[in-house]
């Protein structure tokens, strides 16, 4: 679809419409939307065409081509179409010339149609990149479908399954990492795609709801527009936290709170021990701080250096969970371990110290001494606050889980918040 | 509603007539409304001045099928479309990227699916119209 289809049907609006009953016609701007125009209105009492420019005046078609004017016009009863770029401009100079606004017509309003065509040509694009991919699977008989990036997103909705009963489906992530520990939890199914088309599947499948019966869509919103059930977007309201009634209201299998007992990932303990003994660190008696996450801005690396200090003048050994590129806080033991034995890894350690991010809800059925640091922030949705979306304790997802809000003025005062935990 | 986007290309044609007839700008908010809810309309009327102030709105193109709705609030502008160009500008929205100035008052139709069930969940039909379909 192009900016000539819509003046198209735009001008087949108007002909069915009563905007020109008994009324003349004159075009404003001798332009490439001209021919359109006249192709269509032909059988109307079109008595002239307008336009400013004297190179352009004279003859177009049949059709005198003047300087707009009222001379010898009826303006009470002359309909003006204007398809151009230039029409606050053009309109200013028909009201001055006695024309009415009721008869002056924008055919194209460029700011907005602009705006329509590209964006719906964009989507549609991507609709049928989706309606693709959903061919390519259409025949699994049942889907899992994981859309976020984010690690905690795609291991909540574990704790209010029965995995028992979903190790069969097949799984479409768009992570590697979640792939693995998908695998780590029993899904021996799992395929990743790239995250534009995660974005695109859901997106056909948000369309196709009602008859898409494979799908099981692990997420409690859609990314990617607003195609979101109004049930979610109350979840999401002040009133509950991001992953309350998760299991009712997405999965729809009647649990209301995530289980209690925890999702084994089937570490290998020799080689967590091993691990242990080589870093000399001391069971229970250690910190892992983690410092990284992908959805709020990183604290100031001088607040974790200080209070891996004050935790090491208590006794503790401390480590910095890392992964890729990231540098372990200064004076503390760098941990990058696979994903399938981290919790392994905490359950030894005893102790964590992490900014809000998707490895506290990997730890938050686990027993081990947790704080979890929130930095405020405005919620995309603008509906509530970081904390109160991804508040821990007000679903159950981690009863004994330490929240603490990070203090802007004065850091001192979070690590003296904290210490009082250890 | 089944989804088909030939009808959804329809709607945009729709739409682009009514900016044309409206002479559609940058304050204006579109709302869409297909008959037969008429309690979601008059609760979002009812809060149309307070939405209108969070988007700097200055006047709602309220679109609908609907003879039997009566507007009193002048920067209310009412145009009356056919049952078939509402389904259209429904599928149109459907699949177009959504805007913050259009949107469907509905509990039926995105986004405002599924909003009934959650009355007598603790939530009123009040804040399900103001917060979760008005998003205000």
């Amino acid at each position: 679809m192009n900016v000539d289809d819509v003046l198209r049907a735009v001008l087949k609006k108007i002909k069915k419409s009563e905007l020109l009953e008994g009324k003349s016609i004159v075009i404003f701007g001798v332009n490439n939307y001209l021919p359109i125009i006249l192709n269509d209105l032909y059988k109307y009492s079109i008595i002239g065409i307008f336009d400013n420019s004297v190179s352009k005046q004279g003859k177009y078609w049949d059709y005198k081509v003047i300087a707009p004017t009222a001379e010898n016009i009826d303006v009470d009863n002359t309909v003006v179409l204007i398809a151009s770029k230039y029409y606050e401009q053009m309109k200013e100079q028909l009201l001055s010339l006695g024309y009415k606004m009721k008869n002056i017509i924008q055919l194209l309003n460029f700011i907005y149609v602009n705006w329509l065509v590209y964006d719906f040509n964009t989507s549609t694009t991507r609709y049928y990149l989706g309606k693709s991919i959903y061919d390519k699977y259409k025949d699994e008989n049942k889907i899992l479908l994981f859309p976020s990036k984010s690690l905690g997103d795609a291991y909540l909705p574990l704790r209010y399954m029965n995995i028992d009963n979903y190790v069969d489906y097949k799984v479409l992530v768009c992570s590697g990492v979640i792939k693995r520990m998908l695998s780590a939890v029993g899904f021996y199914n799992v395929d990743v795609l790239a995250e534009d088309e995660i974005l695109c599947l859901q997106r056909y499948y948000a369309l196709h709801r009602a008859e898409i019966e494979n799908i099981c869509y692990v997420h409690p919103v859609l990314r990617d527009g607003r195609l979101i059930d109004i049930d979610l977007e109350v979840m999401v309201s002040k009133e509950h936290a991001f992953w309350e009634y998760y299991g009712d209201v997405v999965l729809n299998n009647h649990i209301f709170l995530p289980s209690k007992e925890e999702i084994s990932f089937n570490a290998d303990k020799k080689r967590v021990e091993k691990l242990f003994s080589d870093l000399s660190l001391i069971p229970n008696k250690t910190v892992v701080l983690a410092p990284y996450a992908k959805s709020l801005r990183e604290f100031p690396i001088c607040f974790w250096v200080k209070l891996s200090e004050e935790l090491k003048k208590r006794g503790y050994s401390v480590c910095t969970n890392i992964s890729g590129d990231e540098a372990p806080i200064e004076g503390t033991i760098p941990l990058n371990c696979k994903i399938e034995d981290f919790k392994e890894i905490m359950k030894m350690a005893g102790n964590a110290v992490f900014i809000r991010c998707g490895l506290c809800d990997i730890i938050s059925d686990i027993n081990v001494k947790k704080v979890a640091i929130y930095r405020e922030r405005p919620f995309p949705y603008g509906l509530c606050s970081f904390f109160e979306i991804n508040d821990m304790r007000k679903g159950h997802v981690d009863d004994d889980v330490v929240q603490l809000l990070f203090d802007e003025e004065c850091y001192e005062n979070t690590i003296n918040e904290i210490l009082t935990n250890f | 509603m089944t989804f088909d986007i030939e009808q959804a290309n329809r709607g945009l044609m729709t739409l682009s007539f009514i900016f044309a007839k409206c002479n559609y700008g940058a304050t204006d908010m579109i709302w869409i409304y297909k008959k037969g809810e008429s309690d979601v309309l008059e609760k979002c009327i009812a809060f149309a001045d307070e939405k209108m102030k969070k988007e700097r709105a200055e006047r709602i193109i309220l679109l609908t099928d609907d003879d039997e709705v009566d507007v009193f609030q002048e920067f209310i502008c009412k145009v009356m479309c056919s049952e078939q160009d509402i389904e259209d500008l429904i599928a149109w929205y459907m699949v177009g990227h959504p805007y913050n100035n259009i949107m469907i008052i509905s509990l039926i139709y995105p986004e405002g699916r599924n909003g009934r069930k959650w009355i007598g969940k603790g939530y009123s039909f009040e804040s399900i119209c103001k917060h979760g379909l008005l998003r205000i």
